[in-house]
């Protein structure tokens, strides 16, 4: 099936359905796939989306014990990583959501359910702790930023995304 | 509620409370909570309450407590039974305090924040979050 996108459906999600469980399933597959696609780097869009949660979170926890429990301020210097890391992703990637851990550091999450999942901590120094859940599996480490995105959290970000069941559909088929 | 009443010992089934008055600790897909709420700060204990002989009203009125501490507002909890941290190989150890004596501190965290991180998604995965009553708009 070849799926044709116009300007103006790109930017749309009123498309027509038709009466059919076949033209419904499309219609909704097509939805997910201009959803995605306005979500992820490559428009633009999400980046910028990034740069202002990265903002509003540096308004937010500058003080001490922003969670009530004591927590550390997120330092100007942690969000500036922060928004390289952000910048260093590359495009077409999701855009992750933005938090902070009480020890200061800004947080980057890739979510897909509580068991599919990655989270990216980012240190004032440019260190990069990571930890995914990807269904009974799980990766956690530690990575220097140096200004490119490291590998193995491209690839996390891209299983966390990435369909499970359609993958393992493939695998089977193999 | 007497504190000389109070089971030392922590059960595997009892509920643990960690309240939450940082917006952004809950996903606004599904209402879930991150991970970053379970990171234990000051390392190397995480602070949290035991739901034990609590009702609603006494839970909610020590989460409030802490919200005010911080002169915010109280969001709600993330709940989390004792053997889910345990079977992360943490200890949870009652440790009353004069405002709140069902408080008990999550123990034995590793040093490593990669390691750290990995136990938080594991409790957040399990963990559920309960709005109050003012977030829920009721």
């Amino acid at each position: 099936m070849k799926v044709e996108l116009t300007a103006n459906s790109t930017f749309s999600f009123g498309t027509t359905r038709g009466a059919s469980e076949t033209a419904r399933f499309v219609a909704d597959q097509l939805e997910q796939g201009l959803r995605r696609l306005l979500g992820s780097y490559s428009l633009g869009l999400a980046p910028r989306r990034t740069f202002e949660q990265l903002q509003a979170l540096a308004d937010e926890c500058r003080a001490p014990g922003w969670d009530g429990y004591g927590a550390l301020p997120v330092a100007p210097q942690t969000v500036r990583q922060a928004m390289h890391f952000s910048e260093a992703l590359p495009l077409g990637t999701a855009a992750p959501s933005v938090g902070a851990e009480p020890d200061g550091q800004v947080t980057l999450e890739w979510y897909r359910s509580p068991r599919r999942t990655l989270s990216v901590s980012i240190s004032p120094e440019g260190e990069i702790h990571y930890a995914a859940l990807l269904g009974s599996s799980k990766a956690y480490g530690t990575e220097p930023f140096f200004g490119d995105v490291p590998r193995v959290v491209l690839q996390l970000i891209h299983r966390v995304g990435s369909d499970e069941r359609r993958n393992q559909a493939d695998n089977s088929e193999r | 509620m007497k504190e000389e009443t109070k089971p030392i010992t922590v059960k595997d089934d009892e509920w643990l409370a960690r309240f939450i008055v940082f917006r952004k600790w809950i996903r606004t897909s599904d209402r879930s909570l991150r991970p970053d709420a379970f990171i234990p700060h000051p390392w190397p204990d995480l602070s949290v309450t035991r739901h034990l002989e609590l009702s609603q009203k006494e839970m909610w009125e020590i989460g409030q407590g802490i919200a005010d501490q911080r002169g915010t507002k109280l969001l709600g909890r993330g709940d989390v039974q004792a053997s889910v941290p345990r079977a992360q190989r943490l200890q949870i150890e009652a440790a009353p305090i004069a405002r709140n004596l069902n408080h008990a501190n999550v123990t034995g965290w590793p040093a490593d924040k990669p390691a750290q991180k990995m136990i938080a998604q594991e409790i957040a995965a399990r963990a559920f979050f309960v709005a109050t009553a003012l977030d829920r708009g009721d």
